[in-house]
């Protein structure tokens, strides 16, 4: 019987780090710099000096952090320029804050040990992109979800299940 | 445990019972005592004579040669840090203190004596005082070329000045050379008069102690060749009425009844005015005895892997004077050759130092007054060896070679020695070393880095990287006032035409003061002037600290700086993208310039989608789309979660198949309670239940869409909305053209946020 798979074997051990008290702007390079590495998460691990965890930035959360409850008026809204403007306002603005002030402290983690039916849990949960893998406070890895559906697929897929089948009646 | 607790507390001489009885003495006496007594006798035989000698280079009779073999021997010993250092007189101090004391020639012995003590004293509590403030370190800045150099010089006038005492020649009571050279022409010209008894004496003492380590190296050369001419001398009857000099001849030479300890007249009867005057000779003294004991004591450390503490050393070495000054000793300090011979001799521990120092004792109490017998010309052959073997050609060519810097301290320092007294010219190599050490590290090095695609950089020397518009500059070393003057201009010669930015790599830099920080103010503002941005990465703690207070931080501008972290390059890598943004739109404006920069900025959708997307029919089964997905992340090396379009039979989109999609529909088919317990091949079988299902069925169908003319703004206001992570990008017909995801959306947040500060500043410019 083969061994139940575990978030260490799916966890990615390199990964981006930023501290707290760093700004969103370098937040935003950061991200931006990440994306070009490969086999590196595109997010940052938010850790203390200490290396302690304190929490995550995605891309998608730091675009929530940059954009949240901004609502532009209706006549903005309908006038592309002056909506370019008052994006690019909000967001220079909300770019000077720090990192420590835009985390979402609720995100799930899970530990090493932890197996693949619970970090699909995790994930779902909030639509993770990022699952961190903490041990005694000190982040060992990151597991990406399409790491997580990988191993599903894996582990629930046979051999007859794969391919395409093109005469189904519903096909196209 | 209890007991061993109950007796450290209450028995205040348990610790020394325990040093005696356990590891201690016992343990010394049945494993180093014999070595170290071999090793001391070794080292004793041969610095009698060198003592002796030495004394007589000071202008003193050798009898203090020897107090200070035994007094500043132990006493070094005991306090001091080095297990094999043996401390005494040294050729180099006494030709110091001969120098110091030049003037007083003619004048008695013990006059010159007190002033010596004094000397010593004044010495002793300078080496002290460093010690006890903890100032150890600072030999290190003395070049190991002012010691090479010194000892060359001071050999060369050790051998000038014994030319009288080996030919034997006396001068008019009217002629009283002070300095070398007066005695070098004082000597020569009274060639004629030369004592051939005396020179006889003399080149035969040299010739044995040349010779007879080369019949067998463990003789003692030195001991050997100053009996033997002591005993020829004797029984041929050339120290009577040849009037060949012998120790005893020298203020009555040595006493039948030693009076070492004696309270020097600057306690009995102080006089500050008259030691005012010697305040620069002490610090020479101090400085080269210290230079000479850490030399030395590091030199054998090495091979005996003792960690030293120079303070303590400083320490011993200080002690070892001021007690010294009591007891009759001269200044000494660590003798390279005894203290290589003790280690060589197999001593282990400081006390084959002390052994040396009791076994010379014994020889001065037990044979003193045969030593009396010692013809001056035989010390003089023997002065004239070591001082040969002083101007040691191997270190002497190594230091010459070993740089500009180490040829210009070694060529002052000797020069110096030669021609000014001797403490100027250790003060000429001090001086010198410190020149040296402002002109190394008083220097920010400058190298350029260029980006190689497949990561990572290149280095090349500095205004030699090719002409691009991003410069990268590396810093390294120290950037405090020395360093920063002129580095603003050296900088710019990296500017070519093409330059739009300059990224300072500052990691590096250390010793950052406020004159650096002018320096980079002002080069912001030369590259302002040319329109060329400037940015700064890897920001250590410290500059960062310098850069906020001095208002630098907020001119260069946050989103030009980017801080140190513990990856080597990436603050770099950072930076160079970010200088590549700015570059690319400046680029882009210079081709655009007539069009208002804020209407026209990039991002539309068409600008920036990705085409290449994966459109999936909507009539499959789950598990179909699930495999193609896999394939697709395997394909792609994915690591971001792409979703699956899923479009109508007339190629519209229908909607989106996310991973979360997928697995919520597999985790709602199982009772995940239950499945907890199970292993992962029973969770497996129960997590297909659903893998058949329509994916029409599945699919998430609300997707938001934009067009292809849909700006930044809207498309991440709508993706952060609605909780896209991925906007598909669809044409008037709803047909899917492309697709934007988050990292897209960022990159072309930042290069627009670039392109607006750089339309901002040309308004402010």
């Amino acid at each position: 019987m083969a061994e139940d798979i575990r978030a260490r074997q799916l966890m990615l051990r390199d990964f981006a780090k930023i501290r707290p008290d760093q700004s969103l702007a370098e937040a935003l390079e950061a991200l931006v710099a990440v994306q070009r590495q490969e086999k590196i998460p595109n997010a940052l691990i938010v850790t203390d000096t200490s290396g302690a965890y304190e929490g995550l930035l995605t891309a998608r959360l730091l675009a929530r952090s940059l954009l949240s409850l901004w609502m532009p008026e209706k006549d903005v809204r309908e006038d592309e320029d002056r909506l370019g403007e008052e994006f690019l306002d909000i967001v220079q603005n909300r770019l000077r804050m720090r990192v420590h002030d835009a985390l979402i402290r609720s995100i799930p983690v899970v530990s090493p040990e932890d197996r693949l039916l619970r970090l699909i849990e995790v994930a779902c949960d909030k639509r993770l992109e990022f699952i961190v893998v903490v041990e005694d406070g000190a982040v060992l890895g990151v597991v990406p979800v399409t790491g997580v559906f990988q191993a599903t697929v894996s582990l629930a897929l046979t051999p007859d299940d794969e391919g395409i089948r093109f005469d189904q009646k519903a096909g196209n | 445990m209890l007991g061993w607790v109950y007796l450290a507390g209450s028995d205040p001489f348990y610790k020394l019972r325990r040093v005696v009885t356990d590891a201690g003495i016992r343990g010394y006496l049945s494993q180093n005592l014999r070595a170290d007594a071999i090793a001391g006798l070794t080292v004793a035989v041969m610095g009698v004579p060198q003592a002796m000698a030495y004394a007589i280079i000071a202008g003193l009779p050798p009898v203090y040669g020897l107090y200070t073999a035994i007094v500043t021997c132990a006493v070094a010993a005991i306090l001091g840090s080095s297990r094999h250092l043996v401390t005494g007189p040294t050729n180099g101090l006494c030709m110091v203190m001969a120098s110091l004391t030049a003037h007083m020639i003619g004048l008695p012995i013990g006059d010159k004596l007190q002033v010596i003590l004094l000397l010593s004293f004044m010495a002793g509590v300078i080496q002290l005082g460093f010690g006890l403030l903890r100032l150890g370190g600072i030999v290190r800045y003395v070049s190991n070329s002012v010691v090479i150099g010194f000892t060359a010089g001071a050999g060369i006038l050790i051998a000038i000045n014994q030319l009288k005492s080996v030919t034997g020649v006396e001068y008019p009571d009217d002629v009283k050379p002070t300095r070398t050279w007066e005695v070098a022409y004082e000597t020569v010209i009274r060639f004629g008069d030369t004592n051939t008894f005396a020179l006889i004496i003399g080149v035969f003492t040299a010739l044995l102690v040349v010779l007879i380590p080369k019949i067998h190296p463990r003789l003692p050369g030195a001991l050997i060749a100053v009996v033997t001419a002591a005993v020829a001398c004797y029984f041929l009857g050339w120290d009577g009425a040849e009037n060949v000099k012998i120790a005893q001849d020298i203020e009555g030479g040595i006493p039948s009844s030693l009076r070492i300890f004696q309270v020097p007249t600057f306690v009995s009867s102080p006089d500050w005015g008259s030691a005012q005057p010697l305040v620069a000779g002490a610090f020479a003294m101090a400085i080269l005895g210290l230079i000479e004991a850490t030399s030395i004591s590091r030199s054998v450390a090495r091979s005996s892997e003792q960690r030293l503490d120079f303070n303590r050393e400083f320490i011993g070495q200080g002690a070892s004077k001021i007690v010294g000054s009591f007891a009759s000793c001269f200044a000494g300090s660590g003798s390279f050759t005894r203290t290589a011979l003790c280690f060589t001799s197999g001593g282990r521990t400081r006390m084959a130092a002390i052994f040396s120092a009791i076994w010379t004792l014994l020889t001065l109490v037990l044979l003193g007054e045969l030593a009396n017998y010692i013809p001056i010309p035989a010390l003089a052959g023997l002065l004239i060896v070591t001082a040969y073997s002083m101007v040691d050609q191997e270190r002497l060519k190594l230091s010459w070679r070993s740089g500009m810097n180490s040829r210009i301290v070694l060529a002052g320092t000797l020069g110096a020695t030669l021609v000014l007294p001797l403490e100027n010219a250790i003060f000429v190599g001090v001086f010198l070393s410190l020149i040296v050490i402002l002109r190394t590290t008083g220097k920010t090095d400058l190298t350029q880095l260029i980006p190689q695609p497949g990561g990572g950089f290149d280095e090349v020397p500095f205004n030699r990287a090719p002409a691009t518009p991003v410069v990268t500059v590396n810093m390294e070393g120290d950037i405090y006032f020395a360093a920063a003057e002129d580095l603003d201009a050296e900088l710019l010669r990296c500017i070519t035409p093409k330059t739009k930015v300059v990224v300072l790599r500052m990691r590096g830099l250390r010793a950052v003061g406020s004159t650096a920080m002018s320096m980079l103010e002002y080069f912001w503002l030369l590259l302002r002037r040319r329109n060329i941005r400037l940015v700064v990465s890897g920001i250590q703690k410290e500059l960062e600290v310098v850069m906020t207070s001095t208002g630098v931080r907020a001119k260069i501008g946050e989103a030009n700086i980017f801080f140190a972290d513990n990856n080597l390059f990436r603050a770099t890598e950072l930076a160079m993208l970010r200088a590549q943004s700015i570059a690319d739109w400046e680029r882009q404006s210079e081709v655009t310039a007539k069009i208002d920069l804020r209407r026209d900025r990039p991002g539309t959708a068409r600008e920036i989608m990705n085409t290449r997307c994966i459109r999936f029919g909507n009539r499959h089964q789950l598990r179909e789309a699930m495999w193609l997905m896999s394939e697709l992340y395997k394909t792609t090396n994915a690591i971001s979660p792409e979703p699956l379009f899923l479009q109508d039979r007339e190629g519209k989109l229908f909607g989106e198949l996310s991973p979360w999609l997928i697995l919520d529909t597999l985790l709602a088919s199982i009772e995940v309670d239950k499945a907890r317990q199970l292993p992962d091949d029973q969770v497996a079988r129960l997590l297909r239940r659903d893998f058949t299902k329509p994916i029409r069925l599945v699919a998430q169908t609300d997707t938001t869409r934009q067009s292809l003319d849909t700006s930044l703004a809207r498309m991440l206001k709508t993706a952060v909305d609605t909780e896209q992570d991925v906007v598909p990008i669809c044409d008037d017909d709803g047909r899917v053209k492309g697709l934007v995801n988050m990292e897209v959306l960022m990159r072309s947040l930042r290069d627009a946020l670039a392109a607006e500060e750089g339309s901002t500043e040309d308004g402010d410019g």
